[in-house]
């Protein structure tokens, strides 16, 4: 029985994620703009690198991918699906989450996080918006606001079930606060299309809102804000080609290696185990002293774009610059601290469980005077070795999804343009350069064109 | 520790098998109102619970490998086969009538879509708008119906709502119906058509298109209080019928439903 033990630990050790191999070939090919290639690619390792329990990730990885390659039926198909799925889980499997507790998150299905929940409903309004379904992406801008609405009190709500159920143990469960309570991207395409349907009041009620967002969230929106929203400069029925352009890469989740070391008196403390990084908390839990374990805690860091500025050329003529909007890395960011440490508590929790009883294990086995003793102290070290493998992060999330979105708004005549979108870096360097043959700006309808680069 | 793993992944691999049998919605073909497959009979769930105790026992005695569990090992090895190839024959498909009250999601449906549209028909026309219609002009009013906005926080498909009043006010036999304006270009490019290629005794005149009377607006709205799995929704549709040579708003009708819907936490 033990060595079954032995190898199902080893097993889900070195069951590593193969996320950054998959992520590194996806990248590349987006950066080549080869989104049939990325399709194909995901179809292809879908047996091998998503599994069921991952299977949030293919439709939130397929729903963007078609966002970009510009087909919104097929990517909203995708996005409905992540959708309904992130519903379905909200029912827990039991014995998933007896599993999880003791290997580690990354047997759970994965269920998204709340900012790639928020974010779904934003690229679905853009479908919508590229096919011209204004209720429709009415119906996904409300959404947004729902999702953020019970964000807070989501967390608020598990904290006191926990601490309900801690109370003999004496450990208290305090959710992050939430600071994140109105998205100015979904604010700003429902300004798009009340001024597209010329419900100018109604516009310009999305514009207050997106003011008082960014006065109110000074730490997610800490840039300037767009000068046309501070003060209109042109009247609401005025034809424009509004221009919205994606940037970059999701943040990545990395994991951190912490330690725990219990004392008398149930202290427990916890301390970075990387000399880089310094880390110091001290909990009471009713544990024996002497214990050591390690376990690893994930944790979310930006990848910032490389692009800094976005240039504007409308018929071979420079016409402006675009402005960063929203920062879906730092909102990200804000949105995970939420919950961040509730994953903390459960992770100690476990590390501990699982280090004690693996301790007790390797004691029992240490002691035996077999003729096989030199078995039983191999397994002994193997499994103490594989408990703290398995204790690794759950460093699975949405990796396709952009980090900064900017926007633009040029006046014009109705007519047939070449837009052109130069990409630079902070340093001037020409990154990159879009090109958009003969696009037709309309009167009475919304002009919106979309860009993407991945640098 | 020790004792509890094997246990879980049995558990694990017993439930995967029968999740694997537990149905589906499905709609099968075009002109099938309703086929769907319902959740496992209580023989399944028998069976897949048993399993479950089963396959916990086989895999101890399994990796145990006790000399005297042999027979018993194999007897359970076959339990364990035999189970996957029942959870693997579990689907069932029943016709039901299309009236029937069938709620799966909780979203806006087709039962609600068909309530709220012969609550309404009733109510617009017991009231005193269309007698009066009657008495000034001898003869039915036209009506059309116009854009009725979706408000809510889910995709409802308008157009099924719109066809379920269209399909009540016109079987009424009280009022006559004209083509939306979606349906009238197609039917405008088919006169025009017929002006250049039909015969002159069969081909319809431009210019003869009835106008409606009235045009039926309105909304569907909604509110969610969503909390811990629990959600409930109140929809309101508010329609409007406007007389079209004034603006008179001859009736204002209103609908709503309330809507309470539990996810359970925990399922094993």
């Amino acid at each position: 029985m033990r060595k079954f033990v032995f190898l199902l630990l080893v097993f889900q050790a070195c069951s590593l994620p193969l996320i950054i191999t998959r992520y590194e070939t996806l990248w590349r090919m987006l950066a080549e703009n080869k989104y049939e290639e990325a399709v194909k690619y995901i179809e292809e390792i879908k047996a091998r690198e998503y599994p069921r329990k991952d299977a949030l990730l293919y439709f939130l990885d397929l729903g963007i991918i078609y966002h970009y390659a510009n087909q919104p039926l097929k990517s909203n198909f995708y996005f409905e699906k992540a959708e309904r799925l992130i519903e379905e889980l909200f029912t827990k499997s039991l014995s998933a989450e007896a599993s999880s507790f003791l290997l580690d998150d990354t047997v759970l299905p994965y269920r998204g996080e709340d900012y790639e929940d928020i974010y779904i409903n934003v690229f679905k309004a853009l479908n919508y918006l590229k096919l011209e379904k204004f209720d429709e992406a009415f119906v996904e801008v409300r959404r947004v606001n729902q999702k953020l609405r019970i964000l807070e009190e989501k967390y608020q709500r598990v904290a006191e079930l926990y601490n309900e159920a801690q109370e003999e143990n004496g450990v208290k469960f305090t959710p992050g606060k939430n600071t994140f309570f109105c998205d100015v991207l979904a604010c700003y395409l429902s300004l798009l299309i009340y001024r597209a349907e010329g419900k100018f009041d109604d516009s310009e009620i999305d514009r207050q809102r997106i003011l008082k967002a960014w006065r109110a969230q000074p730490q997610i929106y800490p840039h300037p804000l767009p000068p046309w929203i501070e003060k209109p400069s042109f009247p609401p029925n005025q034809i424009v080609l509004n221009i919205i352009a994606f940037v970059g890469r999701a943040p990545l989740k990395y994991s951190t290696v912490l330690c725990i070391d219990t004392y008398e008196d149930n202290l427990v403390v916890i301390t970075s185990s990387q000399p880089e990084e310094t880390f110091y908390d001290v909990l009471y839990l009713p544990v024996k002293p002497g214990y050591r374990f390690k376990f690893a805690l994930p944790k979310i860091r930006p990848l910032p774009s490389a692009v800094a500025k976005i240039e504007v050329v409308i018929n071979s003529q420079l016409k402006g610059e675009l402005f960063l909007l929203e920062d879906l890395s730092r909102v990200a960011q804000e949105v995970y601290e939420v919950k961040a440490p509730l994953i903390y508590l459960k992770t100690i929790l476990r590390a501990l469980a699982k280090g004690i009883a693996a301790q007790k294990a390797e004691e029992k086995l240490r002691g035996k005077k077999e003729h096989t003793e030199w078995i039983n102290l191999l397994v002994a070290d193997l499994t103490k070795a594989a408990v703290e493998l398995t204790e690794k992060a759950d460093l699975r999330s949405w990796q396709t999804l952009p980090d900064k979105c900017f926007i633009g708004e040029f006046p014009l005549s109705p007519g047939i343009y070449n837009i052109v979108l130069k990409y630079y870096t902070e340093t001037g360097e020409l990154l990159e350069a879009k090109e958009f043959h003969q696009y037709e700006v309309k009167k009475g309808k919304l002009n919106l064109l979309e860009a993407i680069s991945h640098f | 520790v020790i004792d509890i793993i094997p246990k879980i992944i049995a558990v694990k691999i017993s439930l995967s098998i029968w999740r694997g049998s537990v149905p589906h919605t499905e709609v099968i073909g075009p002109n099938t109102p309703h086929s769907l497959t319902l959740s496992p009979s209580y023989f399944v769930k028998y069976i897949g619970s048993l399993s479950i105790v089963l396959t916990i026992s086989a895999l101890e005695i399994i990796f145990l490998k006790r000399k005297e569990d042999e027979k018993m090992r194999n007897f359970l090895i076959y339990s364990i086969i035999l189970f996957f190839f029942l959870g693997c024959a579990t689907r069932e498909v029943k016709r039901i009538e299309v009236e029937s009250q069938v709620d799966l999601s909780g979203r806006w449906n087709d039962t609600d879509s068909r309530f709220v549209a012969e609550a309404m028909t009733r109510d617009v026309l017991s009231k005193r708008w269309l007698e009066e219609f009657h008495e000034k002009y001898g003869r039915k009013p036209v009506v059309i119906v116009g854009t009725i906005r979706n408000h809510t926080t889910e995709h409802i498909n308008v157009d099924t709502f719109i066809k379920d009043i269209e399909r009540e006010l016109i079987n009424s036999g009280k009022v006559k119906f004209v083509a939306t304006r979606q349906e009238r270009v197609e039917v405008r490019k088919e006169r025009l058509d017929q002006q250049e290629y039909a015969s002159e005794e069969t081909a319809k005149r431009l210019a003869h298109e009835t106008g409606a009377d009235f045009i039926l607006q309105g909304a569907i709205k909604s509110i969610e209080d969503v909390l811990e799995g629990k959600r409930v929704v109140y929809y309101q549709t508010d329609l409007e019928l406007i007389y079209i040579e004034t603006n008179e708003k001859v009736w204002i009708g209103s609908k709503k439903i309330k809507k309470f819907i539990k996810q359970a936490r925990y399922k094993w």
